[in-house]
């Protein structure tokens, strides 16, 4: 079951939260808040506006308006860190650990270079076809 | 290459919402926080449980875009990445 966390307590225990999904990110250097907002408010947006369209589509709503706008809740959550800030997030291992899984990077990173290899397949297709 | 990204996104958000079989009014139905008294109520719960299934079926997914966005348009090294 997945929720979000206050204070290393799944949050809806405490009567707080459950929308959003909440990434903490381990990263060499810290990105400028600015280009992380802007990623958090694209990725809402995108999530958002899938699942309002779905709806539009199946002509469940009349509106196009982003879910996430609907309920006036982000649904995506950057928390960029350094190394050195893993403890106060509580994410070095430990039995007192916060229960957050640790997303599978390599795995990740095959996908996009199964994707990237896709679009280049396609590529030379067109190029061959014309 | 991002626009694949969204499509995989979309898709597997739309494919969820297909089996979950719920409509967007009931999606919305709860408070934006979900509270105490929300999930005690047997249609909210249904609601509830509803979103964390979606939640789950985004969460890869939206990482992978993630980890897409920071290392491959703005360089940025990805460590390790967490999620609820």
């Amino acid at each position: 079951m997945v929720h979000d966390l206050v204070a290393g307590q799944p949050a809806w225990e405490q009567g707080i939260s459950g929308r959003d999904i909440d990434y903490i990110i381990v990263l060499e250097k810290l990105p400028p808040r600015e280009l992380i907002d802007a990623i958090e408010n694209y990725l809402d947006n995108l999530v958002g506006s899938a699942i309002t369209n779905y709806f539009f589509k199946k002509k469940g709503c009349t509106t196009l308006e982003p879910y996430n706008k609907v309920i006036k809740h982000n649904l995506v959550e950057l928390h960029t860190i350094l190394p050195n800030m893993k403890n106060s997030y509580g994410i070095n291992s430990s039995v007192f650990s916060v229960p957050v899984e640790r997303l599978d990077l390599k795995g990740f990173r095959k996908r996009i270079m199964e994707l990237r290899q896709s679009i280049e397949k396609l590529g030379f297709l067109e190029d061959y076809m014309h | 290459m991002i626009r694949k990204i969204e499509d995989y996104i979309r898709g597997v958000i739309q494919l969820k919402l297909e089996t979950l079989g719920i409509s967007l009014d009931e999606l919305c139905d709860t408070p934006p926080e979900f509270n105490e008294e929300a999930l005690r109520d047997p249609i909210r719960y249904k609601s509830y449980r509803a979103f964390i299934s979606l939640k789950e079926t985004y969460k890869n997914p939206v990482g992978l875009a993630i980890l897409y966005l920071l290392e491959q348009q703005y360089s940025y090294k990805v460590l390790e990445m967490y999620g609820p």
